[in-house]
């Protein structure tokens, strides 16, 4: 009996034979039927990546690489690992081999509404080297101050939104790219209403960015809800020569609560190492701005209701937003904060132990910081991955004994926020597993003995901001211990360690260490053992 | 069901027949015990695993079903995320498809060739037609993903 495939599993029949690099069974299904070759260019150019690079050769001039295409067959659409060794024209650094952006346009396919209409991920990659001359290394070499006229055009179809089902746009190494969309003879990136895009990315690799481009880059384009209306997230991110693969991301989040009211919360964080920057930063700062609705531009559904935009609320600043030294201290300094500072309604910031600033500006000074910047807060929670990052938090190396250890300064700074409600602090990862006793922390001494001190210093600081904002007469806090439970391969491997009782077992014992807290007011803080957030 | 309680409350399955839901207990009670793939599990792991048409030979006795059970399988497979499953049903069809024609895939499916001369002609007949793009296209991904490794492996 003859039953027609489903729509829905054939694009994963798609992605079968793309994962099998079955590029002639992908071509002939394309050709099967109209629905098929709708589906099959949905599938294969959803994600789409451009090299904008210059080379003496202009690529529509050039043979056709027929010998390549035998290569070819083995190359899949969407994966990363299959490669092959090709050469062909040359950008000016002689790294990348390729003119693709170029070739999307001699060879049609930018006319092409099957590839163009289809495109939901669409990234231009910008040539960037640091083996030439400063004109070149100062940015991408493709670009220079203006496009070569492919390029331009390029950037006129994503202007003109071309793209009809772009959900995101990511520009690969762009400061100068930044500059040029800032300038005049550039209308406007996006220039009309882009019903589907959720995200753009601008990576701008190692070179610094200066904090009132960010400003000028969001006013010039008018993010605003009315022309984006699901344009939840703009991202910028940097990569630093300060230290090895250490990153650097600045997001800027359009949230909606379940009652429909938009704000906006701005996260910067920096990771070292290769993992995703972005899902699991090292450390980072976030807070959110109750009162802005939209990254800029005018919003009409929120401006009677006193809401504007965050490139409103921005102060042009002058400060440079150095990738190649990420410290967090650095990078927030550099959004001109204080203007949007006194907006924000909560803080989080994810301590690690490389917080510091290079001039060892320790993380007590960051908090201080943080409370003059962010003098409306009314919720901190700070949060910490492994014990080692708590330790570096509450640890003053000029006092000699570890019991007298605490930072002299740290309380009198987390009591004088003023507003302050709620002060959290939240374990997770390695911190989680310690408090939980289902890990071994790093370090000398047993772990029952590290755990031991570190909840000694901690209640000392608890009931250190008690007394000082009882003496200060401010508004009544609550500290709220919280221990998220990690989901790891040691959970899975022995669920005892995750049974009811088991938690209810760690928390009073938790519980039970911060006598001196509990001795002052039992109510003041809550120990709270639960699912990971 | 682990997880999820005791309770005599029905689970409803509106998109999976009996028979159908009976072939998937099936497939599930012999690879019972089997280590599931990892949610984050690596990604070249991940390739190694999808880049091969093989199928054990009990699944591919299990899979040898009409076409009609054959989608409905994968559909239900793809419904309740068992992704092995999902998998195997998907390499099946790989494996029908691989090789064979537009014509021959038409027939193998009963499918109406449902485009116009002139597409036809667009599509099979041009210069650069749109299949010479799509393989130039992914000629170029994979140069720049290649560059992008590259550039990550630094």
């Amino acid at each position: 009996m003859f039953v027609p495939i489903p729509n829905e599993i054939l694009i994963y029949i798609l992605e079968t034979l793309s994962d099998l690099g079955d590029a002639a069974s992908l071509k002939a299904c394309s050709l099967v039927s109209s629905t098929w070759h709708t589906i099959a260019a949905t599938f294969l150019f959803a994600s789409l990546d451009l090299l904008c690079s210059t080379a003496e050769t202009n690529a529509a001039q050039s043979p056709h690489r027929k010998s390549k295409l035998g290569l070819v067959q083995r190359l899949l659409p969407n994966k990363k690992k299959q490669v092959v060794d090709d050469s062909g024209p040359e950008c000016a650094c002689k790294r990348h081999q390729d003119k693709a952006v170029q070739l999307f346009h001699s060879s049609g396919a930018s006319a092409c509404p099957h590839i163009v209409q289809n495109v939901t991920e669409f990234k231009l990659v910008f040539c960037h080297s640091t083996d030439w001359p400063d004109s070149f290394s100062n940015g991408p070499h493709a670009l220079q101050m203006y496009p070569d006229g492919e390029v331009l055009s390029l950037l006129r179809l994503v202007d003109q939104l071309s793209f009809v089902h772009l959900r995101r746009l990511t520009f690969h190494c762009v400061p100068q790219v930044l500059y040029y969309l800032n300038s005049d003879p550039f209308t406007g990136l996006l220039s009309s209403t882009a019903l589907s895009l959720e995200q753009i990315t601008f990576n701008t690799g190692s070179v610094s960015l200066h904090s009132h481009d960010i400003k000028r880059m969001l006013s010039k384009h008018a993010f605003s809800c009315d022309r984006f209306p699901r344009l939840l997230r703009v991202v910028f991110v940097g990569s630093g020569q300060y230290h090895h693969q250490m990153c650097l991301g600045l997001e800027l989040y359009r949230c909606i609560d379940v009652d429909g009211v938009p704000s906006i919360s701005v996260r910067v964080s920096h990771f070292l190492g290769p993992q995703d920057l972005l899902k699991n930063p090292q450390g980072f700062v976030e807070f959110d701005l109750p009162q802005c609705c939209c990254f800029s531009g005018t919003c009409s559904r929120f401006v009677h209701r006193g809401r504007r935009s965050l490139s409103d609320a921005m102060s042009l600043g002058t400060g440079v937003i150095d990738w190649s030294l990420p410290t967090i201290g650095i990078i927030v300094r550099a959004l001109q904060c204080d203007t949007l500072g006194h907006l924000a309604g909560s803080v989080t910031l994810g301590v690690s132990s490389d917080v510091n600033d290079l001039d060892e500006v320790e993380a007590v000074h960051l908090i201080e910081y943080l409370g003059r910047t962010f003098s409306q807060i009314s919720s901190l929670n700070l949060r910490f991955g492994s014990l080692t990052d708590l330790w570096f938090f509450l640890f003053d190396p000029s006092i000699g004994t570890l019991r007298a250890s605490l930072h002299r300064d740290l309380s009198q700074r987390l009591a004088s926020f003023p507003e302050l409600r709620f002060l959290k602090f939240t374990f997770t990862g390695s911190a989680a597993m310690a408090f939980t006793a289902m890990g071994v922390p790093e370090g000398e001494g047993s772990a029952q003995e590290i755990v031991t001190n570190h909840v000694a210093l901690l209640d000392r600081l608890f009931m250190e901001v008690y007394l000082l904002r009882r003496d200060m007469h401010l508004e009544r806090l609550r500290i709220l211990f919280q221990v998220g439970i990690p989901h790891g391969p040691r959970s899975a491997i022995d669920p005892l360690l995750n049974t009811a009782e088991s938690l209810e077992y760690q928390e009073k014992w938790l519980n039970s260490m911060f006598r001196n807290t509990k001795k002052l007011d039992p109510t003041f803080l809550t120990v709270r053992i639960g699912p990971q957030d | 069901m682990k997880n999820v309680g005791e309770s005599d409350q029905p689970i409803p399955l509106p998109n999976v027949s009996s028979s159908v839901l009976k072939k998937v207990l099936e497939y599930c009670e012999h690879h019972r015990g089997e280590p599931l793939p990892a949610p984050d599990a690596d990604t070249s792991q991940d390739d190694t695993r999808k880049r091969t048409t093989d199928i054990s030979e009990w699944d591919q006795k299990f899979i040898t079903v009409d076409q009609e059970m054959l989608f409905e399988i994968i559909l239900a497979a793809n419904y309740l995320d068992i992704k092995s499953l999902l998998d195997v049903g998907c390499k099946t069809v790989a494996n029908m498809i691989k090789g064979k024609t537009p014509e021959e895939i038409r027939k193998l499916f009963n499918i109406v060739n449902d485009f116009t001369p002139e597409e036809e002609v667009r599509l099979l007949a041009l210069p650069h037609s749109y299949h010479q793009l799509i393989l130039s296209f992914w000629h170029h991904q994979a140069q720049i993903k290649k560059e992008n490794e590259w550039a990550e492996d630094r």
